[in-house]
């Protein structure tokens, strides 16, 4: 189980330029794992390709056991819905709904919305804005905007949650805040947690460090 | 995503209200242009319709040939060979077989009424002013039912003239022309012997000049006396039930006739081709409003997917699917038809109601003074449709384009 990748390789462009040259990476279910290394050494790419939002050149990737190739659209879908949470750099919140009316977003594709009310409550509570539930994204800071964005990717209780720099937009204290929301749902939800960041201190934080170095996996 | 759909435009009133209102203003002129044009068809329809009957039978004016007396002379039978042809035309036409017509009319039972008439050219005269005028006789009874003469005699109607006693009913202008004033007499001639004297008994006025001025209704029994052709006639003029049955009944009539039978429609041609002008006039109108609305609604939604690109990204890695984006700018510019279409065609209603109080006199002298405005069904479910129509093909592009947007182009690009 958890998430399983063989030999992925990644090109871009003709004539390719080879991203990724053979990633071999197996992450344990309730595993927190950072991904780090240079800007441009292919974080990002890994990260997209292991959350299947992002098909890999050659390899093969088994999300919870299955190949995600014997997956149907349909299917791949609903698990992107149900078991995965995506939390970015750029906290793209849709600029029309309320906070709330944003975190209980994915709910609205089984229709679950008034079944998840109070957990996306709950999880705003925890999260330090019980008082702006009803706030629209471009009234919030940044760092309350990361935390609105995260209780999105909680809410359908997901088993994967991937985050592609979380914190380089936020200054340290809202940056602490989201490492020790990741910390915990990691340790309380056996969530897991593939994040990738350039900061040594938050990587620390991970159960395991992954370093990129030319497409490859050094350890 | 209906829900995130609303929010967004929402989010974006006055776009939004704009766009609904190109669509509404072109519904709406749709609605008035085809209200005031089927209006002003079906009144004119009406007026062709109840004026002179459904169907027109007449007597061919035949001219005649070397074989036209051979039945005549000598039992049809050829003994003779002319030196000289005989030549030259029919004295007058007549329609030969009248009670065979009757016979089939009475027994025809699409046929709700029919009047035999004869129509004879007439000097009309009173002292030193004489002006060429054409009797019709009938049978008033009967003529009442065929047409609608009634409604353009005030105080009396056409059976006043009775079945005999040369009494006469014309034309208002006919009248002043001649400068006769009703229970005055006009004597009327036809160069085929005596004149006769009539008595003025009512005038009508239809509003068409051509019969106002030189028509003159009297008893079927005195005309054929005046032209001398007694129990002739000329024409028949046959009221259906059903108008649209007009054409085939004709057609059939036609095929076992020598007579000249026509439908009120093929005796009209030229309105028809006047109405077919028209609506291809209303047609192109219309279809430029709502092509300029569906174009306003293509680049609106063209700019919106452009921006909420941002938004697809994260709408698709929240596990919602290629249709489902697509369906949110879709649904959007269904908002746009629906509410365009619905408020459109009830301002075109208001419109038509407003227009159908316009005062344009009263041409035809029937009592109405004001436009006639059609408020047929059809109309207000054209327009919504088109409406609609316009809407989902002008928001089916752009919708399609943010369907296949790649989740993963958008998230690197701003990530
Ligand atoms: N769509 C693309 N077409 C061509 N090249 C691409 C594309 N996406 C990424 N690359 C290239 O792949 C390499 C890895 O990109 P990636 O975004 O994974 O790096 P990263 O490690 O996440 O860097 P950063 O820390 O700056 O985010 C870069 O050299 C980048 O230019
Ligand atoms: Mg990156």
């Amino acid at each position: 189980m958890g998430i399983d990748a063989r030999n992925i390789h990644k090109f871009f462009g003709t004539p390719g330029q080879e991203v990724l040259k053979g990633i071999d990476l197996h992450i344990d279910e309730g595993e927190f794992v950072s991904i780090n290394g240079r800007s441009g050494s292919g974080k990002s790419t890994l990260l997209y390709i292991l959350s299947s939002l992002d098909p890999a050149s050659a390899g093969e990737l088994e999300l919870d056991g299955k190949n995600i190739h014997a997956m149907s659209d349909e299917q791949l879908h609903r698990f992107r819905n149900e078991k995965m949470g995506f939390v970015f750099q750029f906290h793209y919140l849709l600029p029309e709904l309320t906070a709330i009316e944003n975190v209980l977003m994915p709910t609205r594709k089984t229709k679950s919305e008034n079944a998840r009310r109070t957990r996306a409550i709950d999880l705003m509570n925890e999260f330090g804005l019980s008082d702006k539930l009803k706030r629209l994204p471009g009234e919030l800071s940044g760092g309350e905007q990361q935390r609105v964005a995260i209780a999105r990717a909680l809410i359908m209780e997901p088993s994967y949650i991937f985050a592609d720099e979380p914190t380089g937009n936020l200054d340290s204290i809202n940056g602490d805040l989201v490492m020790q929301i990741f910390r915990r749902i990691s340790r309380e939800q056996k969530t897991t947690v593939i994040m990738v960041t350039h900061d040594p201190d938050y990587a620390a934080l991970a159960d395991r460090s992954v370093h990129i170095a030319d497409g490859r996996i050094v350890v | 995503m209906w829900f995130l759909a609303l929010k967004q435009l929402l989010a974006r009133k006055r776009q939004t209200l704009f766009v609904i209102g190109g669509v509404l203003l072109g519904t709406a002129a749709y609605v008035l242009i085809s209200g005031i044009m089927l209006g002003f068809q079906g009144y004119l329809i009406t007026k062709l319709i109840d004026n002179d009957g459904h169907i027109h039978i007449a007597a061919k004016e035949e001219n005649i040939t070397r074989y036209s007396l051979d039945e005549a002379l000598f039992g049809g039978q050829v003994l003779v060979d002319w030196k000289k042809f005989p030549s030259g035309r029919r004295d007058h036409a007549k329609i030969e077989h009248p009670s065979g017509w009757f016979e089939l009319l009475d027994n025809d039972p699409r046929v709700l009424a029919y009047s035999p008439q004869i129509n004879v050219q007439t000097l009309a005269q009173r002292g030193v002013i004489s002006i060429s005028a054409r009797v019709v006789g009938v049978d008033p009874t009967k003529q009442e039912r065929v047409t609608n003469i009634n409604s353009y005699i005030q105080n009396g109607r056409l059976s006043d003239i009775g079945k005999a006693g040369n009494r006469i009913i014309l034309g208002k202008q006919l009248m002043l022309k001649l400068g006769a004033n009703v229970n005055e007499n006009i004597t009327l001639s036809t160069g085929k012997g005596a004149a006769l004297s009539f008595r003025v008994v009512n005038y009508f006025e239809t509003g068409t000049r051509a019969v106002d001025q030189g028509v003159i209704y009297a008893a079927l029994a005195d005309a054929q006396k005046l032209n001398r052709t007694p129990s002739q006639i000329t024409d028949i003029s046959v009221k259906l039930a059903d108008v649209t049955e007009a054409k085939n009944v004709a057609n059939g009539y036609a095929r076992f006739s020598t007579d000249y039978v026509q439908s009120w429609d093929e005796e009209n041609q030229s309105v028809f081709s006047v109405f077919r002008m028209q609506t291809a006039i209303r047609y192109i109108m219309s279809l430029s409003i709502l092509l300029v609305a569906a174009f306003g609604i293509y680049n609106i939604l063209n700019v919106i997917v452009t921006q909420k690109r941002k938004e697809v990204g994260i709408l698709r890695s929240m596990g919602f699917t290629g249709q489902d984006v697509s369906r949110l700018f879709l649904y959007q510019g269904i908002v746009f038809g629906v509410f365009g279409g619905v408020f459109g065609v009830i301002i075109g209603y208001g419109a038509c109601r407003l227009a159908g109080t316009y005062q344009i006199g009263d041409p035809l002298g029937t009592g109405i003074s004001s436009l006639v405005v059609s408020y047929d069904i059809q109309i207000y479910l054209n327009a919504l449709a088109l409406a609609i129509g316009a809407s989902v093909v002008a928001g089916w592009v752009p919708a399609r384009g943010a369907g296949k947007l790649n989740p993963i182009d958008i998230i690197r690009s701003d990530g």
